[in-house]
């Protein structure tokens, strides 16, 4: 911090604007987007009838208890139908989506916090300040530390799964580790990517025996499938198929992949339609997806973008600065695999990828040996860039949201989806 | 010529910048991404 001078208070006082700017989010956010209302419904459903509940697409706001909560795991809910207890709310969906907005809040500020302490551990002092600095700036981080959407949170699990990973003479780290995949589990499905994460990076990071490193890896299979177990219960009883979160998750895949259903309205994709849907997903899905996650990040995380993609470059010449990095690489890697091999890789998604694009971006700037006084520079104008981009982003959209992305820059689909949802339900201005 | 990693991280390294260029041009600038 002493050494950082001038920048180190410019970054304190980024931060402090980004909190700011985080409790502005939650109210900008008055008004519910896309997946979060199933959570929101699920967890009013959960305070007033005791079940957790899908709601009907279309009728955000309507507390009909029409169908058992299948599509998001039950996690996210589950907090947001806690906090509404515990301030003694009403259990409608409106006070449901205020909790969770709360909640992201409270994500959002935490992945500041867990970013700073990750690169502190892995880098320095210096640059966790100004790692810290950009995301707080970072204006997707910002609206998602208020619209009530999970993926701040997932971001969380992700930083705190990453410093688990380093304690590694802590000999209940297996168990932590376990217990946080099979929590992330059922928060995002997404987050199932920490099983294989894990694995690999017990057999890999390990000093120990490979008999411990087995056991250790066999730990973290089995806790994590005993937090996961009573929802694959809850389904099996309710749905008769414990996995049936997937199922419902994969008819998405399989409307995607031109795969119809059967006579009954089931989907059952031949051996060959599966072949089908892994060409697709290999020659269509993850270019495209790769090329609209490297474009985005090119904007989202102005100038720092190119020193990831070559210092992630340079991880496959170098084994002992992978090694250091590996928890990092391996989160990224499994996450970013996963999003993009997916039919449309959602701007959500990206939120969990900032945090760890920034750490390997200012790794490769550490490597670089670039001068002081250049390197203040680089700083500066990074600190700056970001800024900038958040004060676009701001007036780009006129609710200030960014949940579907098109603001400032083009969507997944070319579009300005969030523009186009804020006027077409009206969202704009707000009623008083 | 002998086909070693330098040579091959030199040759990525200059995929990669063209890669950029690229997204710049036709992301950045004509299409605004």
């Amino acid at each position: 911090m002493r050494k950082l001078g001038i920048i180190g208070w410019v970054c304190v006082g980024m931060i402090v604007v980004g909190l700011g700017l985080r409790v502005a989010s939650v109210g900008w956010n008055w008004f519910i987007h896309g997946d979060v209302q199933i959570d929101a419904s699920a967890g009013a459903t959960l305070v007033t009838y005791g079940k957790l509940m899908g709601v009907e697409e279309g009728q955000p706001l309507l507390l009909e208890p029409t169908q058992p909560l299948a599509q998001h795991g039950p996690v996210w809910a589950v907090m947001g139908a806690g906090l509404v207890r515990l301030m003694g709310w009403e259990g409608t969906v409106e006070n449901a989506f205020f909790a969770l907005r709360l909640l992201s809040l409270l994500s959002g500020i935490a992945v500041v916090a867990l970013s700073f302490a990750v690169a502190k551990q892995f880098l320095n002092e210096e640059d966790a300040w100004v790692i810290a600095a950009c995301l707080s700036l970072s204006y997707l981080l910002i609206d998602y530390s208020g619209n009530g959407a999970l993926y701040s949170l997932q971001t969380v699990f992700y930083l705190l799964w990453v410093l688990l990973m380093r304690r590694e003479d802590w000999k209940w780290r297996a168990v932590s580790i376990g217990l946080l995949d099979g929590v992330s589990y059922l928060m995002n499905f997404q987050s199932i990517i920490l099983l294989p994460a894990s694995v690999l990076g017990l057999l890999l990071l390990s000093r120990s025996h490979w008999k411990r490193r087995v056991v250790d890896c066999a730990i973290v299979a089995a806790c994590a499938l005993a937090v996961a177990s009573p929802w694959f219960i809850r389904n099996a009883m309710i749905f008769g198929d414990p996995l049936y979160s997937h199922y419902i998750n994969q008819i998405y895949v399989f409307i995607k992949a031109g795969v119809p259903p059967l006579a009954n309205g089931r989907y059952e994709p031949s051996i060959a339609e599966w072949f089908s849907i892994l060409w697709g997903m290999i020659h269509t899905w993850l270019p495209n997806n790769l090329y609209y996650v490297s474009r985005k990040l090119l904007v989202i995380l102005p100038i720092v973008f190119p020193f990831a993609a070559y210092g992630l470059l340079d991880y496959v010449f170098s084994w002992s600065r992978l090694r250091k990095m590996l928890p990092i690489v391996l989160v990224l890697g499994f996450h970013t695999l996963l999003s993009v091999a997916w039919p449309v890789a959602k701007f959500r998604y990206l939120v969990p990828m900032l945090p760890f694009v920034l750490l390997i971006a200012f790794e490769q700037m550490g490597i670089l040996q670039i001068r002081s006084g250049v390197r203040h520079i680089v700083i500066g104008m990074t600190l700056a860039a970001f800024a900038g981009v958040a004060f676009l982003t701001y007036h780009s959209v006129p609710t200030h949201t960014y949940y579907y992305d098109g603001a400032i820059t083009q969507d997944a689909f070319h579009g300005t989806q969030e523009k186009d949802f804020v006027r077409d339900n009206g969202y704009f201005p707000r009623p008083r | 010529m002998k086909f070693s990693p330098p040579i091959l991280r030199r040759v990525l390294q200059c995929l990669l910048a063209a890669a950029f260029l690229f997204t710049l041009i036709e992301g950045v600038v004509l299409r605004l991404t």
